[in-house]
């Protein structure tokens, strides 16, 4: 604490002396400073890691000031404004509900420019301590090196979940995705290894085992998970999939379903029920809500009316953005695990909008979904764009502070519902980087920010992308190597039944 | 005494040149190419991105060594002198005399030979800097052996090897293991000697899964035996042999052990010994030079350099001047025929046959700069796509950042083109290059008006369909381009030329009849596609009278020819036909399997 004082003092002894030369000389720039990554106006939770970042106005001498209305100021020197630790963490306590304000000072020449204040909102609101994602190059069929990463918020530490060189066989590298927690908890977490050493790998605690989802009667192994919040059940997507490519189009990439079903895993008996697979409907993505006792899913309707594969495969891939997905609701009894009859909740295809993630928020109250112009792999759809869902009133409210001109896509809750990260190309258009952003109680939002980082510029540097950013309250409890081990021993074979054994 | 010195230095001198002419000179489009196929930059999170592997500085120097060869004779330079540092580095951990110096050549000759024979494999290694990754594998094995010798006390090598092991990997254990071999024969108390050397090599055995445990949590314990080594294979496909790098280590072996147990090495060597030994390592030298090439992948390679730098002159130069072709010099040349204007004219002129692939390892033409061929034919999408493809595979390499920036800048996607060409602008020899493009990323420059895209951008507008190529970009760029019916004669042409080649008679005698429309004289070819299309399929074509005297004379020939296909074996026919129509279309539309869309055959003619 000492020490603290003595940095504070420092500081502000620093900064009189800079302002004072600075502030006399400076002109008013009458606007607010570029600056990377965008930290200028946004809302940021008390507990976040400081928030560097590089200014991007021409000059040879840059001074910035930092201060809230309730601490002492602090001053940095040059073009790239760095935090130290405890005395961002300083600042985060002292100004918590409070505006932080950010002062900064360019010499071009002779003359000093002072900016417009930048002010940024501390809310009391913690963020998750962890966010997970996958780390993979934008790329298209291809793939090589990837890995599950976890990163912690109030701090710069990242650490590898997991990585496919540890699942490769004979120098093999699959293809690993689709992680999923229970209840933003890591003890409880799943994942997919394809091809060889494929099926969804398991962690409970210090447990790990790898399940073979595929069987005969399901469409394919289970794709797009929802852990159910109470229950040891997920629901997934199954999913026949292919990919193909734009010709001309600047979205590149398109994939699309020739059929999929939902179904549902009992994990403890590891046991698959079959949910919903419409003839003539592709459904896919499901969510559960809070309690438990509904399960969102999407679905388009498509006429498949008894087409070979490839027939319906040349049709999807031209009236490719004329497939919309609505979204539908159906009822869940846990006790008998059954599901009722499926509903409409929300209806975009009458407008040629197309749903694809929704996500219910922990208290039950907000479903945030994409809607993107056709489809459902709205990753790759600059129309994508976040909505939010009252499930109370029914109303559908387009998340205008959130969204970009490009892809807003993949999105999770963290466990308080008061944040939402969510997967944007906003930077570059084609590599994905993980926004915050506040929702308030009564559904106030904040501007979204980007995950901070040591170096801001890595994430200019990076060439991948954070895919599928899940908020989890505690660390994954095992080591990659324990995963590996484990998951080459363990294997299990999933059992499908057509309907629970209580009925 | 003094002839002898000289006698050494001389054949020293001629390795070095003779090695110097090899890299700098017959292989320079392939070394040009491997600095291509990679990326460096001083920055240091590029170091610390090495940081994370053992073995990492054997990766890291190679990579940083190969960039150099962006200018082929310094590049050269810098390696024969580099190499001749090894040499000597080599003669002093062997101890050898003056006169034996030049068989350090050996072990050089291997280096060099690994790096030049690395041929095709070239394109899909995940570290290009072959060359270096021998050299300094080699430079590591003798700096070691050379720090454990001066070291003060025997059991510090303990520590020493596993820190040797973290920076050049397995290396570290070979120099080890002379420093164990020089231990023994030095060390006089037996006990103490027997002791120390089996702890020595049980330590090497340890070490891997020593830093495996508490170092390299996220490298999997199979690659930490491999660690600074060049990737031999991938996906379970050998793609490289390793037999240089046991050639390399025998031969330092043997060198290194040599004074130990050979009586001849302590005696002088008669001035006759060392004429006859210096001819037999200049033979051995000028055999490896002459032919121990991969001259198709050479070939290959400097087409693609031209094509890279625009030099569409030089890419049909280098096809004609050369009697073997591939499908990628055949589609080079094509596409160098277009961009010049001639395709009409000269494009059919030889009967382009692609030899059969006879290589051991075989990578398809799209991982062999294929997208080059989509980039400059205006498909622009799937150019991008083969980049991002190799830079998934292979990791961050300067063609495919060269190529994605140009993408992204043709589609309107400046924020992602100056993210690669910034990439592109932290490597030392790329700089002036990203600089140019980056005025048109950052809006200073209109990139419709650059010479370079202003020719590509009509190419881009049409409907927009979701496909896949499935690897196979030859049929597939021009199965689009036939289909290319934009505005503009040159999208015009473009689709006739795809036509052509696809065999689709119904379509040239369309695009045809749209193609001469307020056109002065007709190039040849299409003319010879009109005539043969219209007759076989039975229909008057249309500006008939515009055909050249000759052509109709000549196409008469040739029915006259067919027409004697009952008296003349398959092949003797397709031979008459190829010396008198060989520069013709006709002969491609006959005889041509490239296309393999169209099922034209002589007897069709009839």
């Amino acid at each position: 604490m000492r020490y603290l004082y003595f940095i504070l003092s420092f500081s502000l002894v620093y900064i009189t002396g800079c302002k004072l030369s600075v502030t006399e000389h400076s002109t008013d720039a009458e606007r607010l400073p570029d600056i990377y990554p965008d930290y200028r106006g946004i809302t940021i939770p008390c507990n976040i890691a400081p928030l560097n970042f590089d200014i991007e106005e021409p000059g040879e001498q840059y001074v910035t000031v930092v201060y809230g209305a309730s601490s002492a100021s602090l001053a940095y020197k040059g073009k790239k404004v760095r935090f130290g630790m405890k005395e961002w963490r300083q600042l985060l306590k002292e100004n918590t509900g409070d505006d932080l304000c950010i002062d900064i000072y360019v010499r071009k020449g002779e003359e000093w420019t002072k900016y417009e204040t930048i002010r940024n909102r501390i809310v009391d609101d913690p963020v998750d301590e962890y966010l997970s994602y996958r780390l993979i190059e934008p790329g298209y069929a291809q793939y090589e090196y990837m890995s599950l990463n976890q990163r912690t918020l109030t701090n710069f530490e990242e650490k590898e979940i997991f990585n496919n060189r540890f699942a490769a066989v004979s120098e093999r590298l699959s293809c690993i995705n689709c992680h999923a927690y229970q209840n933003h908890r890591a003890d409880r977490m799943q994942f997919h290894v394809r091809h060889e050493q494929g099926g969804t790998v398991f962690i409970d605690s210090d447990e790990v085992y790898r399940v073979n989802m595929k069987t005969p009667e399901t469409l394919s192994a289970a794709v797009y998970p929802a852990w159910h919040p109470t229950e040891n059940l997920i629901a997934y997507s199954v999913n026949s999939t292919y990919q193909t490519f734009h010709l001309r189009d600047p979205q590149k990439i398109e994939v699309q379903d020739r059929e999929s079903g939902i179904i549902l895993y009992d994990v403890e008996k590891n046991i698959i029920y079959p949910v919903v697979n419409e003839p003539d409907a592709l459904e896919t993505f499901p969510a559960w809500s809070a309690e438990g006792d509904r399960l969102f899913y999407t679905s388009a309707s498509y006429n498949k009316d008894g087409k070979d594969k490839k027939a319906l495969v040349d049709e999807m891939m031209d009236r490719y953005d004329s497939i919309y997905y609505d979204l539908m609701q159906i009822p869940f009894d846990k006790q008998t695990l059954t599901f009722g009859e499926p509903e409409v909740v929300a209806c975009m295809s009458d407008q040629y909008k197309s749903i694809s993630f929704p996500r219910v928020s922990p208290e039950g109250r907000s479903l945030l979904f994409t809607v993107s112009d056709f489809g459902n792999f709205s990753i790759w759809h600059t129309s994508s764009d976040l909505y939010m869902l009252d499930l109370e009133s029914g109303e559908i409210r387009c998340m205008e502070e959130w969204n970009s001109p490009r892809a807003e896509s993949y999105h999770s809750w963290s466990s308080t519902g008061r944040w939402v990260v969510f997967s944007s190309r906003r930077d570059d258009g084609s590599y994905t980087r993980p926004y915050f952003a506040w929702y308030g109680e009564n559904g106030e939002t904040g501007k979204p920010f980007l995950l901070p980082q040591k170096d801001p510029g890595q994430h200019l540097r990076l060439f991948k992308s954070y895919n599928i950013p899940e908020f989890t309250v505690n660390a994954v409890p095992v080591n990659l190597r324990h995963i590996a081990g484990k998951m080459k021993r363990d294997v299990r074979q999933a059992i499908y039944r057509k309907r629970p054994e209580s009925l | 005494m003094k002839a002898k010195n000289h006698l050494s230095v001389f054949a020293e001198l001629l390795f070095l040149c003779f090695v110097f002419i090899r890299i700098g000179y017959v292989q320079q489009d392939a070394f040009y190419l491997q600095q291509e196929l990679q990326f460096f930059d001083f920055s240091g999170s590029h170091f610390l991105s090495y940081v994370k592997e053992p073995g990492f500085l054997v990766a890291y120097m190679s990579r940083l060594s190969t960039q150099f060869f962006f200018y082929p004779f310094l590049g050269a330079f810098l390696f024969v002198s580099l190499l001749w540092g090894f040499q000597y580095l080599l003669a002093r951990v062997s101890r050898l005399r003056q006169s034996f110096f030049p068989l350090t050549c050996v072990p050089a000759a291997i280096i060099v030979a690994a790096g030049c024979s690395a041929g095709h494999a070239v394109w899909v290694l995940p570290e290009s800097g072959i060359l270096y990754l021998y050299y300094w594998g080699a430079v590591a094995i003798c700096l070691f052996f050379l720090i454990c010798r001066s070291l003060p006390r025997p059991w510090l090598l303990f520590p020493v090897l596993f820190i040797g092991y973290m920076f050049v990997g397995v290396y570290a254990f070979a120099g080890g293991f002379l420093y164990v071999i020089y231990y023994f024969k030095s060390e006089k108390r037996n006990s103490v000697k027997y002791l120390y050397c089996s702890f020595f090599l049980i330590w090497m055995l340890l070490i891997p899964f020593i830093c495996y445990h508490l170092i390299y949590t996220s490298v999997p314990v199979g690659e930490m035996w491999q660690a600074g080594l060049p990737v031999f294979s991938r996906q379970g496909e050998t793609i490289l042999s390793p037999v240089f790098l046991y050639g390399l280590l025998v031969s330092i072996l043997l060198l290194f052990i040599s004074p130990y147990y050979s009586p001849w090495y302590q005696k002088t060597v008669s001035f006759k010994f060392q004429c006859v030994g210096t001819v037999v390592l200049a033979g051995g030298v000028l055999f490896f030079l002459v032919f121990n090439t991969d001259p198709v992948f050479n070939y290959e390679a400097g087409l693609y350099r031209a094509m890279q730098e625009n030099n569409w002159k030089q890419v049909a130069a280098l096809v004609e001047g050369n009697n073997r072709q591939t499908s990628f010099s055949i589609m080079s040349y094509r596409l160098g025929c277009f961009k010049q204007g001639n395709a009409g004219r000269y494009m059919f002129k030889e009967p382009f046959e692609p030899e059969p692939d006879n290589r051991n390892f075989i990578p398809g033409l799209y991982q062999t700069g294929g997208n080059i061929f989509y980039y400059h034919y205006g498909v622009i999408n799937y150019a991008y796509r083969w980049g991002m493809e190799s830079m998934v595979k292979y990791g961050v390499r300067i063609a495919d950042l060269r190529m994605m920036a140009k993408c992204a800048l043709l589609m309107g996607e400046n924020e992602l083109a100056e993210k690669y060409l910034l990439k592109i602008r932290s490597s030392c020899f790329h700089r002036d290059w990203a600089d140019q493009y980056l005025l048109y990323a950052t809006g200073k420059k209109q990139t419709a008006g650059a010479d370079e895209f202003k020719l590509l951008f009509p190419l881009l507008e049409g409907e927009n369909i979701l496909d896949g190529d499935d690897g196979n970009i030859e049929a597939y760029l021009y199965h689009t381009l036939s289909f290319l019916e934009g505005q503009g004669r040159m999208n015009c042409e473009l689709s006739l030329i795809a036509n052509m080649l696809r065999k689709d008679l119904g379509s040239i005698l369309l695009l045809y009849e749209r193609y001469i429309t307020d056109l002065n004289t007709i190039p040849v070819h299409y003319q010879e596609a009109a005539v043969i299309a219209a007759y076989l399929s039975k229909t008057s074509l249309a500006g008939a009278e515009r055909i050249d005297t000759q052509v109709r004379q000549r196409f008469a020939k040739l029915v006259e020819l067919l027409g004697q296909r009952g008296r003349m074996s398959k092949e003797d026919l397709q031979e008459a036909v190829k010396s008198h129509f060989g520069d013709t279309y006709w002969y491609y539309l006959l005889y041509h399997e490239t296309g393999k869309m169209g099922n034209t055959s002589p007897e069709t003619i009839y």
